[in-house]
This record gives structure tokens, sequence and C-alpha cells, in this order.
């Protein structure tokens, strides 16, 4: 039950999540955008920045944000191995339940991991999926906005590589739509994407366009302290330059390039800024400039291309603990539908099960107060307050041949003493004795000369019932005769009703006139009123 | 590039190894061989189909040679170690030395791929220590030697040891000299001969550089080997390059273009392509440089994807058996909302009936007892 209820708990949890999540602590989200800048300024200290925020928060979601960073600040460092291992590992966590936002969020670095390693294909796949599904839901939360935003610039880049700048540039746009300009990662997106288009320019000869962009993001970089980000900036106008054939131009622009980033680990942005200094010092046939840059660049690569092997080697492994993931979650929600299918048909049951035992004891009701006012009605037709027991007296001074067998059991009573009994019985019926709040069976049996043995043998017998039922018999259908008769008694109250039919109490009476009519005295006295009214 | 050679150098061992066994006849093994990149899973279904059956030892070597190499293009190092190790068991089988050294050099550069270079030398300086029990006066004994030290050389130099490289290299080609000539020694002598010609570049001799490249033009020439042709040019122009021959250089690039023309070799095609758009760059013929930079930008994006194929294919296989698995879950879910739903539906449906015939019941009840109140 337990189980169940913190299975519904986390339903109602994922419904909201996807939505809501981002909002609980906007602290967290304040140090998520700092180890962002810390990112593109420095990843070893990105990288130490998150991992001390780790250690401290158990959220599953802080959890997967947080090592997205530091597998981001790897990449950056060309360290492939150790960010595919941040961003794909198994995450302790309290909270085993995958939210749909932690789902999406999941499916994003996958398909970096993919997309760093050069396995675009899978990197798209992934992203398409992913998209297609958010597209359905309108989005407000900042956190979950600005994931979209980098699903976009992610599926983007995909296809700038593939060479569809067309599609590849819309996708900007639509990233771009999902980004708004409040905080430092906001504001580092809308610059990449801003570079990327010129990149996409640049690849369809757009080169005065692309320069443009370039230097306006430049001097919003400037403004700004990141490092990562300018270099990036300066390499693509240098790749400009280098396409009008101005070489000066391009290697100043390399050079502050690398002056950037130099000593902060940036490893493949590096080794691409060394190759393109090789690349434009062999145009200038600098060759011994040529060499020095072409050395670094080797050097550099070699170990860039080692890490993405090793990357490659490690992601093949992961992927199966992703995929074991995604199926958990695809299991969570399954279940939690059947148990909302399962709880809504036992509630439907359950309600209807209830209902109808309220029918039957309707039922059961209705029958004894329909054999009650037939009974009634009859006495009513007679006319006589008697004849209401007259009926009793034909249906029962025989013995009842279900007790024939009891009878001969039992003690013997001689014929002529049952009879005798059963004449004094008949006239006790037809006087108002009964009604008598001292009636028991020992005063009747001294009232009609017998012992209690005898007298309740005869009772049993002939009445089919024992001292008290057969007493309580007699008063209820008098005062119910006296009800229907009389509308004088429809004015009492049920308590001077219930001594007048000789019970002490008013709560006796009423049990003992429901268990005899099915109806209380109420009800029955508003029956009553009704037929009088109609 | 270096990675691309030495594969020819394998390709050259590998099928030396299986010409050796005569298992040429086994389609299916040349089937899982040549899906080895493409699809390594079919590779690996079929070459443990034949483990089952097969009980010739020189054919189940070479099932488990093509398990443990499908197994390095799927990244599964562990598993193709484990292949590994039970093809080093195979030797234990035969008496023959020359077998027994050639399983032992095909298992070093099983090891060479996964990058456990150790491993691979400590198996080399195992074939090495065998030499002593060949036969006196085969001269495929310099062969054999030759190889594994081909190999030590080879390792060196990818991982930037010029120097030692080029002492193994010249220690390799000196025994192959010695050995009977042969088509496949002379491929391995023209890639051994352009990987002396590569040290020797990055040692900055462009002059001893092109000696080499020549010599390796020339062995590649006598066995018709286009390929090693076009690389031993490749080399040889790099050489120019180096010296500001530019139109030396690109007249020899076209000569490689035109021998690689139908090989298909990536690798190849990206270097001529490259050193095309350099040599245009510096003779200042931008429009050229831009069409061979975007080739070889192109060839370089398609060889590596292409290496990437297996990764690929194997991501795709788990993908696919997950998905598989999710819309089973989905099937499975979906029969038990059914059931919870039919079981419901008829229970509810029973109620219903029940309570209805009630209702009816109560109504006629209460019919007659307002019947018999008003009479």
């Amino acid at each position: 039950m337990k189980k169940l209820n913190s299975g519904f708990l986390s339903f109602f949890f994922g419904l909201i999540s996807f939505f809501a999540s981002g909002q609980t602590n906007p602290d967290f989200y304040i140090l998520v955008d700092k180890a962002v800048k810390k990112a593109y300024q420095s990843p070893d200290e990105s990288i130490n920045f998150c991992q001390s925020l780790i250690l401290n928060d158990k959220n599953y979601e802080h959890q997967l944000i947080l090592r997205h960073i530091v597998a981001q600040a790897y990449a950056m460092k060309g360290d492939y191995l150790q960010s595919v291992k941040a961003s794909l590992e198994k995450i302790d966590s309290e909270n085993p339940y995958i939210s749909p936002f932690s789902q999406v969020f999941m499916d994003y670095s996958l398909a970096e991991q993919y997309q760093n390693l050069g396995l675009y294909r899978q990197s798209q796949r992934i992203l398409n999926a992913t998209l297609s599904n958010i597209l359905e839901k309108r989005i407000e939360n900042p956190q979950t906005r600005i994931t979209v935003a980098k699903l976009y610039q992610l599926q983007s880049i995909n296809s700038g590589i593939l060479k569809e700048y067309i599609k590849a540039e819309n996708q900007l746009s639509e990233s771009n739509g999902n980004l708004s300009y409040k905080n430092n990662e906001n504001q580092i997106i809308r610059l990449e994407n801003s570079v990327f288009k010129s990149i996409y320019l640049t690849s369809q000869n757009k080169t005065d366009e692309a320069k443009l962009l370039l230097e306006k993001s430049i001097s919003e970089l400037e403004t700004t302290d990141y490092p990562f980000l300018s270099a990036f900036a300066y390499e693509n106008l240098a790749r400009i330059y280098f396409l009008k054939n101005d070489y000066s131009a391009c290697t100043a622009y390399l050079q502050k390039a690398l002056s950037k980033i130099e000593n902060r680990g940036y490893l493949p942005m590096e080794s691409k800024l060394y190759e393109h200094l090789g690349k434009v010092s062999f145009a200038m046939k600098n060759m011994g400039a040529y060499r020095k840059y072409q050395h670094s660049a080797t050097q550099t690569k070699t170990l860039v291309d080692a890490n993405k092997k090793d990357g490659i080697r490690y992601i093949v492994k992961l992927v199966e603990n992703y995929e074991v993931k995604n199926l958990e979650f695809y299991t969570a929600a399954e279940k939690k539908k059947f148990y909302i299918v399962a709880l809504v048909i036992s509630a439907l049951i359950l309600g209807l099960i209830v209902y109808f035992f309220v029918q039957i004891s309707r039922e059961k009701s209705l029958k004894k107060q329909l054999e009650f006012f037939a009974k009634l009605k009859e006495a009513s037709g007679k006319n006589t307050d008697a004849a209401v027991l007259e009926q009793n007296k034909a249906e029962k001074n025989l013995p009842l041949e279900n007790n024939e067998k009891d009878l001969k059991k039992t003690v013997l009573v001689s014929k002529e003493k049952e009879n005798e009994i059963l004449k004094k019985l008949d006239e006790m019926e037809n006087s108002d004795r009964f009604l008598s709040k001292n009636m028991s069976l020992a005063t009747l049996a001294a009232q009609l000369d017998t012992n209690t043995k005898y007298l309740s043998e005869v009772i049993n017998n002939y009445k089919g019932k024992n001292f008290n039922s057969y007493i309580n018999e007699l008063r209820i259908n008098h005062i119910a005769y006296l009800l229907k008769t009389d509308p004088a008694y429809l004015n009492y109250k049920v308590s001077y009703l219930a001594d007048i039919s000789g019970f002490s109490s008013h709560s006796a009476f009423t049990t003992v006139f429901k268990s005899i009519t099915g109806l209380s005295p109420n009800a029955f006295i508003q029956q009553i009123h009704q037929k009088n009214n109609v | 590039m270096k990675q691309r050679i030495f594969w020819i150098f394998c390709l050259f061992s590998i099928s030396a190894l299986f010409q050796g066994q005569q298992i040429s006849t086994d389609s299916l093994l040349a089937k899982a061989q040549t899906d080895i990149y493409e699809n390594p899973e079919n590779s690996i279904s079929i070459a443990k189909d034949l483990l089952k059956r097969e009980k010739n030892p020189d054919h189940i070597f070479s099932i488990y040679t093509v398990l443990s190499t499908a197994y390095i293009a799927q990244r599964n190092f562990d598993e193709s170690l484990k292949y590994i190790l039970k093809a080093k068991e195979t030797i234990n089988e035969t008496k023959d030395i020359k077998k027994k050294i050639s399983v032992l050099i095909s298992i070093a550069i099983q090891y060479q791929q996964m990058e456990l270079f150790n491993k691979s030398f400590e198996t080399l300086d195992e074939a090495q220590s065998l030499i002593t029990e060949y036969p006196e006066n085969d001269p495929t004994k310099y062969h054999a030697i030759g190889r594994i030290f081909a190999i030590r050389g080879m390792i060196f130099k990818s991982q930037g040891n010029s120097e030692i490289a080029l002492e193994k290299l010249l220690t390799s080609i000196q025994n192959f000299e010695k050995s009977t000539p042969s088509k496949s020694v002379f491929a391995n002598m023209s890639v051994v001969l352009y990987n002396i010609g590569y040290c020797y570049l990055e040692l900055e001799k462009p002059q001893k550089a092109a000696s080499y490249f020549i010599k390796s033009n020339d062995y590649a020439k006598k066995i018709e080997a286009k390929s090693l042709e076009a690389f031993a040019l490749k080399g040889l122009a790099e050489t120019y390059t180096l010296n500001g021959n530019h139109t030396e250089a690109i007249s020899l690039l076209e000569k490689s273009q035109n021998l690689s023309k139908n090989i298909g070799d990536l690798v190849l095609n990206e270097g001529i392509y490259r050193g095309l758009a350099d040599n245009y760059l510096v003779q200042n013929d931008f429009q050229k440089y831009q069409l061979y930079n975007k080739m070889a930008q192109n060839t370089k994006f398609e060889r590596e994807q292409s290496e990437l194929k297996s990764i690929n294919s194997s991501i795709d296989v788990h993908t696919n058996e997950n998905q598989k698995k999710i819309k089973e879950l989905k099937d499975k879910y979906l029969l038990y909302n059914c059931i919870a739903f039919g079981f419901g539906m008829t229970v509810i449906g029973f109620l219903f009936w029940l309570i209805q015939k009630n209702t009816r019941k109560n109504k006629k009840y209460s019919e007659e007892i307002a019947k018999l109140i008003r009479g």
C-alpha cells in the first residue's frame, strides 16, 4: 500500500515536474549559472566547483544538471572519457523516480556526447525524437526553456555538419526563441548561436554577412569574460580573413584567439588554432613557423584523438546504462497508468457494491413494510382494534409445522392445558394488558395460571417466536393501528408513543418498531401523513 | 594515415595466414571477415555459429581472430581479449613452429589494435624467441623476423617515437631482403619502406625520406599494388612540398590521384587532396586550393564517419533492442490495462444488472406499499 501511495505521489509529481522543475530551488540555479560561466573561463575550476556541489546535493535532477556541466567542461578540455563518464554514469540518488524533465535532460546529455564524439547520426536520432515530444507542450519554466534552446542548438550543429545550412539556421532561430536575457547561460548560448550562424554563412560564401555578425558578437564579448567564446569568435573571424587572402589579419586574430585560451586547458580549441596558424604560415611560406605550429597541432591532436577513442569505447559501454534508465522510465510511466486504471475501476466497483448493499437493505425494509401494511390493511378492513390480532390468531393458534419435531422433543404439555393457555392468550391479546411496562414471562404466567415453562413452550410452538418478540409485536401492531386510524396519534412525540406502547425507552421502541414494520416510527408517521394528504 | 598503412600491413599478414590454412572455400568465414567493419554484429553471429561446428584447429584460430577483430570494431575490448586468449590457446595444439609464430604475430596485431602495446611487444618477444627453433636454412624465417620488427617499428611510430621506430623498421627491411622474394614479402617491404620514409620526414630529413619513398614505390610497382604505389608517391610529394618544389609535388600527387582512382581508399584520397590543396595554396592558386580543400574536408568527414560505422551499428543494435523492449513493455501493459478494464467492466456490468433488478423490485414494493397505505 505504501508503495502504491508513493507511486501515485510520484505520478502527480511527474505530471507537474516537467514544467515546475527549476522553480523549487532558485539558489541552485544561480549556482548552476555560475558553474556554466566558469566552464567558459576555466574548465578545471568549473569541474571542481560542480563536484563540490554534487557532493552536497542528492536531488536527482540537480545531479543530472551538475554532471552535465562537468561533462561539458571535460569535453572543452578534450577529455572525452571523463566527459562521457560524468554525463552517463549511474547516479546514486535518494529520489529514484525519473521525472519527464530528467528524461529530456538525459536525452540531451547523450545527444551532446554523441555529437562530441562524431556520432552525428545517433545524436540527430535522439534530438529528433526528444524535440518532437516537446513540441506538443508549451514551456514556461526557464530551466526547461534553456534546455530546449540547447537541444535546438545541438540539432543545428548536426545539420551544419551535414551541410544542411538553411535547416541549421532555422534551428538556431528556434534555439534563440527559447532564450531569455536573464543570466550568463542564456547569454552564452545566444552568443554561441550567433558564431554558429556566422559559420553557416561563411560556408555558403556569405562572408560579408558572416563578418558583420562576428564583429557584433565580438564587440559584445569584449564587455564580458568568456575567453573560450572569444577565442571561438576570433577563430572564425580569422577564417573569413583567410578566405579573403588577408593572411596577416588572419594570423593576428588567430594569435588573439590563442592568447585568450592559452594555459586554460581548452585542448581541442588550442589544437584547432595551431592547425590554422600552421596553415596560414604555410600559405605565407614561413616554413619555420609552419613547422612549429604543425608540431604543436600534431601533438595536441594526437592527444585529443586518443581521448576521443577512449570516449567512444566508453560510451558504447554506458549506452547500455542509459538504455536501462530509459526502460525504467517507461516501466514507471506504464505502471502508473496501470495503477490509475486499476484504481478507477476498483473505486467504481466498490461504489457499486456499496450501493448494491444499500439497495438490498432497502429491499428488506420495504419487504417488511409491505408485509406490515398488508396486515394493517387487513386489520383496518375489519375496522376493529382487535382485528389486527385476529389474524395472528388464525395463523398462529396451530402448532407450526416446522416446530413439530421440536415439540416432541420438548416438555410434553397436555392438549387440554395447551388449549387453555391459548385461550387465555387470546384474551390477553384482546385486552390492553400487553401494554403494561411490567409485562414479563413470569407476570403473564401468573396471570394465566400456568408456569413459565409451559407458557414459553406454547408461545414458541404456536406463535413461532419467543416471548419478547411476541409481546413486542403485539405492542407495535397496536400502536401502528392507532397511528393509522387515529390522526391524533400522529401529533404525539415518539417518546410518548413508546411510553404508551409499554416500552421503557425511546430507543428500544424505535429499534423494535423498525424491525417489525421496516420503517422508523417517524418514517411511518410520515407515510401516514402522506396518505392523509393524498 | 599511420593507422591506415598499418592496416594494409595487417591485411597482408592475415591473408598470408589464411592462405596457409586453406580456408578460402569457407565462404561463411569470408563473409564474416568482409562484414567486420560494416556489420560487426553479423560477423560475430556468423563466427559464433561456425565455432560450434568447427573441428579444424586452423579454422578455429581464424574464427577466433575474426571474433576478436569484430569485437575491436565494436570497441568491446574485454570480449576481444577473451577471444585473443582463446586463439592463443590453439597454438598449444600445434607443433608447427611456423604456424605458432604466424599465430603469435596475428595476436600481436590484435593487441596493437586494442592499443595494449606492452602486450603486443610481449607477444612479439614470444614469437621472436621461437625463431631459434626455426628449421635451418628456411628462408621464410627472415620473413617472420621482418614482420616482427615491422610491427614493433610501426607501434613505436604510432607513439611518436620516430627514432626507435626507424631502428626497428630498418632491421625489418634487412630481414625481408634476406627472405625468399614473393608477392607478400614485396608488399610488406613497400609498406615498411613507406613507414621508414615517414619516420625520416618526422625527423625532418626529407632527402632521406624521399629515397625510401622511391624504394617503396619500386616494390609496389613490382607487385602492381596500385594503392601502395599511390601511398609512396604521396609520401614523395610531401618531401617535395617541404623542399618548396610545389610544381613537382603537384604532379606527383596527381599521379598518385590517378593510381588511387578506383581504390576508394579514403585515407589515401584525403592525404592526396590535402597535399594538393596545400601546394596550390602556396602557389596562390586560391580557386584550386578551395576546390581541393573542400574535397579533403569532405573525404575527412567521410573517413571519420566510416571509421565510426561499426560503432554506429553496434549502438543501433542496442537502441533497436531497447525500442523492442519498450514496445514489449507497452504491449504488456496495454494487455494488463485491457484485462483490468475488461474484468472491471464485466463486474461493473454484473453489478449494474443486480442493482437494476433490485431497483425494479424495490420500486414495485414501494408502489405496493403506497397502494396499501392509500387503500
